[in-house]
């Protein structure tokens, strides 16, 4: 048992420990303002909020509705919302540009409106958003259903809309999961790569997050490919930290 | 636990030995097409010869080669993707010529039909100017003196192909024989002025064994690269 564990612990850490390692630090004055990392920053310190936005707002009303279907509905619904982790991103990648490229179901009618996704920063957020709101949803339906059906039942009973329901019964009795779902949804969020990169183009300033960044550093200057991936771990690092913290508070004010 | 590990170790064991007598070869995207149906020619004249290709944009290939990649055969789409080449190759041979071309969707709005009216409003892709079609790329606009803005790099060629057919960019810059066999209809393509040329190159890596060295000959020696649009070396 423990054996195996310590397996799984090195397997993880033995990359993060490599690409340390590797750091050039005699080099790190010059690569920290290379722009290629700073740009790249910039443009993932909006992509990755704004993705996360948009999936808390459309993914909990849709983590409501699942955890109140059952039945072939609720199967249905689970292959839909499950679809962007099972596939490969590059194949979301090519979804959605099937609906919203210019070509697409409904990226043709934008584009004689003259609004045109892929290869700008809303391109980037929205392929950010695709990959990352399953994560949300499911995180957010488990604590829905968590919540007693009594409570929510008697509210019925007392005639109390279904809006105001899940605005002052569901909502604060699951913030808690719609934070972890939040946060789960912003991890997936930061590290895309695939998806954005065959939807949004790898453009500078508006897709180039900080995972393209490294795979267009990675050909021109590995080091600065390597700092790149530090820079990403940190962020990793700091997301996590905001969810542990979330959840103390939570448990303090209890 | 013990019958896991003994379907992992031969899952291991089978990975390594199918793969010794294996010719590999790492092949530029421009000229991944040429070169499968040269293999294929091979296999044809030696039944017994086992050669795997491995396609992406030059700058990959090199690095993969550095990385530790095991690879006989390295064909780049200029002989300065090599220049950044530490593991040991033997001199590169001329494999054929080509072009820096403009790659147009119909659609484009307003029309192109020079690389002169390209403007802002249009969606341009290119290659990263770390490839050799982005450094041809960056040659032609020294050499032109034209302002045009690249708005998405791509890492390989066929990315640039991609996007241009599927209608999501309005014009890329190309290759000449990345357009030859594209529908009319759809896209069309235009020289650029100043013409400015590439050319395509072989070399081996490490001291190759006796097929290596028939495989690079044969390659080296196949009329295919004019059939697929390439200019004499």
């Amino acid at each position: 048992m423990k054996a195996l564990a310590t397996i799984g612990v090195a397997f993880l850490a033995l990359p993060i420990l490599g690409l340390v390692l590797q750091l050039r630090w005699d080099r790190i004055g010059d690569l920290v303002s290379d722009p290629l990392l700073v740009t790249a920053l910039r443009t993932t310190l909006v992509v990755v909020p704004a993705a996360t936005l948009i999936v808390i707002v459309i993914g909990t009303p849709l983590a409501w509705l699942l955890a109140r279907t059952d039945g072939a509905t609720r199967t249905l619904l689970r292959v839909l919302v499950l679809s962007p982790v099972v596939l490969p991103p590059v194949v979301s990648g090519v979804l959605l540009l099937s609906a919203f490229g210019r070509r697409g179901l409904l990226g043709s009618a934008l584009d004689t409106v003259g609004i045109v996704l892929p290869f700008s920063i809303a391109g980037a957020i929205l392929a950010a958003a695709f990959v990352s709101l399953p994560f949300h949803v499911l995180a957010a339906e488990e604590g829905f259903r968590s919540i007693p059906h009594s409570q929510l039942d008697a509210a019925r009973l007392l005639g109390v809309p279904e809006a105001r329901i899940l605005r002052d019964y569901a909502f604060p009795a699951a913030t808690r999961a719609i934070a972890a779902g939040g946060t789960l949804a912003a991890a997936r969020a930061l590290g895309e790569f695939g998806a954005t990169i065959t939807f949004a183009g790898n453009v500078e300033g508006a897709t180039r997050t900080l995972p393209l960044a490294t795979f267009t550093a990675l050909e021109r200057d590995p080091d600065l490919a390597r700092l790149i991936g530090v820079v990403l771990i940190g962020l990793a690092v700091l997301v996590a930290a905001a969810q542990r913290r979330g959840i103390r508070t939570r448990q303090t004010l209890r | 636990m013990s019958r896991l590990a003994i379907v992992a170790a031969l899952i291991f064991l089978g990975g390594c030995g199918s793969t010794e007598d294996q010719i590999r070869v790492s092949v530029a995207s421009s000229l991944g097409e040429v070169l499968e149906v040269i293999v294929d020619d091979y296999q044809r004249e030696y039944p017994d010869a086992r050669v795997e290709v491995n396609v992406a944009g030059s700058a990959t290939l090199v690095r993969q080669v550095d990385e530790g990649a095991p690879v006989d055969l390295l064909i780049t789409a200029d002989a300065a993707a090599l220049d950044s080449l530490s593991a040991d190759s033997s001199s590169p041979t001329e494999l054929g010529t080509n072009e820096l071309v403009l790659l147009v969707h119909r659609d484009a709005d307003p029309p192109i039909t020079t690389a002169e009216d390209l403007t802002d409003d249009h969606l341009i892709v290119g290659c990263d100017r770390v490839v050799p079609c982005g450094r041809l790329l960056d040659r032609w606009r020294t050499e032109s003196g034209s302002d045009v803005e690249i708005d998405s790099v791509e890492s390989n060629v066929r990315q640039v192909r991609a996007r241009v057919v599927d209608g999501e960019a309005d014009a890329g810059f190309v290759y000449r024989t990345d357009v030859l066999d594209l529908d009319a209809t759809e896209t069309s393509w235009i020289p650029v002025e100043p013409s400015v040329e590439a050319a395509a190159v072989l070399a081996s890596i490490g001291d190759p064994p006796a097929e290596v060295a028939r495989l690079r000959d044969f390659v080296v020696e196949s009329a295919r690269f004019g059939e697929f649009g390439f200019g004499e070396p």
